[in-house]
């Protein structure tokens, strides 16, 4: 879509000719008369721009820029790059080398050379051209670019864990909310078939009751005490660290390993509890609350860079009514795995247990579960067409909400931050999942945010 | 995980600090982190840890001590520490740090000495002190965070735009479109972005009619369709009935495509 789609040819029904005082109930009335059972709009977008038969006018294909080119947001920049129905025009890195790693890949592709390199995502955004972006930063950088990107109306598929935050990924929320554009979150565990049947299964009651909910999540490690190193030549060090506190360089802080620290993620536990704690959620049907109370307990490195905790254990309680499948309230485990607590989610309910996990494992107590289809009375969960991102590029053509929305992903890693809170606090916390704050606790809400250094702002 | 500290801990804890900096073993920053959690589990002492955390700052420590003990204190401290950090404020090199421990602290004294820091603190500390504000939603600060609205730094006036929007409520609201006409013209859609989080937060309240007045206002003047399109979103959750007539209005009329699309989705999603 290197130009916005024209207005469509207007029909019987539309409201181009509606009286200028007619209300909202009357439209409705009329339109039904006209067209009942028919869509009002037949689509936002002609369907000959989906690119239903492999082709794609160059004017219909959807730009896009991608920012952050790390090892992950490179691998989601290649999957877009592939599809006929994108054209990647703009890159983004703080680290020159990965966004000239990234062009070479889009040069090569597109045999031109024509897409652009940009250290700051602020002149990328400036672009008038694009429709959509991919973000794959570390934690400490997700809000900002995020909120920024919907101001500009983009729509946006953007890695997990949603924010470093609790209220940063509420603004986060809001801002795509506001502004209306496409979010689709990196949990591509939902294009799964094996998690979605799953899901479903849970979702209408085949377990019963549901009581609790483990989650496995990896087990983090340790590291040495790292030296101040000299910044490598072409990587904007200060600009890395943006809204986190200043601190020396040294390699084993950046790129990949941010995830480990403190300032800029959270560890296994959010690392994970984005992927795992968002398919718990998607089958009980909490994506849109949280618990009450949550008890953590963790072991912190005691020596070295990384400080995010290692092993963990939290448990998460939620009231009676939450879940539609769980009447008298359940409890999400989480804990890093072990042989007896492996990867993946284990519902369990009172007519008996499902564990999910990647590789398509699905084992249960009920037999034949895994083959089980869904009666006609029983509801379906959203099923995502053609993989993760290709879900993406449809609702940016139809302006559908996508399988993996914003409030999804803020719900999912909510666990993970609350979690941390109690782990770090060493205490139980009461937590208000409407209001997201602490009940009565000011010095637990104090450690949901953290002021951001000079210069940035959500 | 518990172990109860003593006094004699604390203070050799947080002595092993006053000349730490990064390199060194990060065992120095686990123990004296041990002594605050400690205080935190139990609720008990945690006075008389936020005391030790302002010696800290009095002595000649280094500036990675400092920073831990102000991140520290951002759980811990209380009225009684915030004279301490304000000094750190008026310095360019730790006004980032003082912010860390008082943006999040529940009392209004934080908030005075940010609010009095404004004036006296470097340039280059006046955004971090207007977005700690903005933050916790200091309405007493509206006045003085309105008057960098037209700063020649961009940045600050950037800042007190979003703080002001972040802040929200009426004076705030008067300010922001007391200015949109004359701020300067790269300013213009960051307050128009404010006046959409300002009628946000009226959303919901018994002040949804504000909310209508600015949603309304915002679709008619602003030059900018992504406001156009927020604001009509913003209309229909104030009041639905105005919302609709908009979004026809928008179809209707010769709008910029994406509104016209947006309007269209947002019309769609009613019926449907």
């Amino acid at each position: 879509m290197a130009e916005k789609p024209a207005p469509e040819p207007t029909t019987a029904a539309e409201p181009t000719t509606a009286p200028r005082n007619i209300t909202r109930r009357s439209f409705i009335k009329s339109a039904a008369g006209v067209a009942a059972g028919a869509t009002l709009f037949p689509s936002i977008v002609p369907a000959s721009a989906l690119g239903l038969g492999g082709t794609v006018a160059p004017s219909n294909r959807i730009v896009m820029a991608s920012i952050g080119l790390g090892s992950q947001g490179t691998g989601n920049m290649r999957g877009f790059v592939r599809n006929k129905q994108v054209q990647i025009v703009a890159l983004c890195d703080v680290d020159q080398g990965n966004w000239e790693n990234g062009k070479t890949i889009v040069d090569e592709t597109y045999g031109s050379k024509d897409c652009v390199g940009y250290g700051d995502f602020r002149e990328l955004l400036e672009r008038s051209d694009l429709d959509a972006v991919s973000i794959a930063l570390p934690d400490h950088w997700h809000s900002i670019p995020a909120i920024a990107a919907a101001k500009k109306g983009l729509d946006m598929y953007a890695e997990k864990p949603l924010a470093l935050t609790i209220p940063e990924g509420s603004a986060m929320c809001d801002a795509v909310n506001r502004y209306g554009v496409v979010w689709q979150t990196g949990s591509w565990q939902r294009s799964n078939d094996n998690f979605r049947h799953g899901c479903e299964m849970v979702r209408n009651g085949r377990l019963g009751a549901i009581h609790t909910v483990k989650v496995g999540l990896p087990t983090g490690k340790p590291s040495a005490a790292f030296p101040e190193m000299p910044v490598p030549n072409g990587f904007d060090y200060d600009f890395w660290l943006g809204p986190a506190p200043e601190a020396p360089y040294t390699a084993q802080r950046c790129h990949w390993n941010f995830r480990w620290i403190l300032d800029y993620s959270g560890g296994q536990l959010t690392d994970w509890a984005a992927h795992h704690c968002d398919i718990a959620n998607w089958g009980m049907g909490t994506e849109s609350t949280g618990p009450v109370a949550v008890r953590g307990k963790g072991d912190f490195p005691k020596e070295g860079l990384w400080n995010a905790a290692t092993q963990y254990y939290v448990e998460l309680d939620y009231a009676p009514g939450a879940s539609p499948v769980a009447p008298k309230g359940f409890q999400i485990q989480i804990k890093n795995s072990t042989d007896d607590w492996p990867m993946g989610v284990r519902f369990e309910g009172e007519d008996g247990w499902l564990h999910l996990s990647r590789n398509n494992t699905y084992t249960s107590s009920i037999e034949g579960l895994q083959d089980s289809k869904l009666g006609l009375n029983e509801t379906p969960l959203y099923r995502s067409n053609g993989g993760h991102s290709q879900n993406f590029l449809d609702c940016v053509r139809t302006r559908k909400a996508t399988i993996a929305p914003i409030h999804a992903a803020h719900h999912a890693i909510n666990l993970a931050h609350l979690g941390n809170i109690s782990m770090q606090l060493e205490r139980e916390i009461k937590w208000d999942p409407e209001a997201e704050c602490f009940v009565n606790d000011p010095e637990a809400d104090r450690k949901l945010t953290r002021a951001m250094r000079q210069g940035w702002h959500v | 995980m518990n172990d109860s500290a003593t006094s004699s801990s604390i203070n050799e804890a947080f002595r092993a600090l006053v000349s730490y900096e990064f390199g060194q073993s990060h065992e120095i920053i686990t123990a004296a982190e041990k002594v605050v959690k400690a205080a935190t589990s139990t609720g008990n002492g945690t006075r008389d840890v936020a005391e030790q955390l302002v010696w800290l700052l009095d002595t000649e420590s280094t500036f990675d001590c400092k920073q831990f003990a102000c991140k520290q204190l951002a759980v811990v401290g209380g009225p009684d520490e915030v004279s301490a950090i304000a000094p750190l404020l008026l310095d360019a090199e730790t006004a980032d740090i003082a912010r860390y421990a008082l943006e999040p602290m529940d009392n209004e004294k934080a908030g005075k000495t940010l609010l009095n820091a404004l004036d006296d603190a470097p340039p280059s500390a006046r955004a971090g002190i207007i977005n700690s504000l903005g933050r916790r939603g200091a309405e007493r600060a509206v006045g003085a965070i309105a008057r960098r609205m037209d700063d020649a730094d961009p940045v600050v006036a950037s800042a007190a735009i979003h703080a002001l929007g972040a802040i929200g409520g009426k004076k705030a609201v008067k300010r922001l479109s007391a200015s949109n006409k004359s701020v300067a013209a790269e300013m213009r859609r960051p307050l128009e972005d404010a006046l959409l989080l300002c009628a946000h937060g009226y959303l919901g309240d018994d002040e949804n009619r504000r909310a209508t007045e600015i949603f309304g206002s915002l679709f008619e003047d602003s030059k900018h369709e992504r406001v156009q399109i927020a604001a009509l979103r913003g209309m229909l959750k104030a009041d639905s009935e105005q919302g609709w007539l908009l979004a026809v209005r928008a179809v209707e009329a010769d709008s910029a495509p994406s509104l016209t699309i947006a309007a269209k989705a947002l019309l769609q999603e009613l019926i449907d």
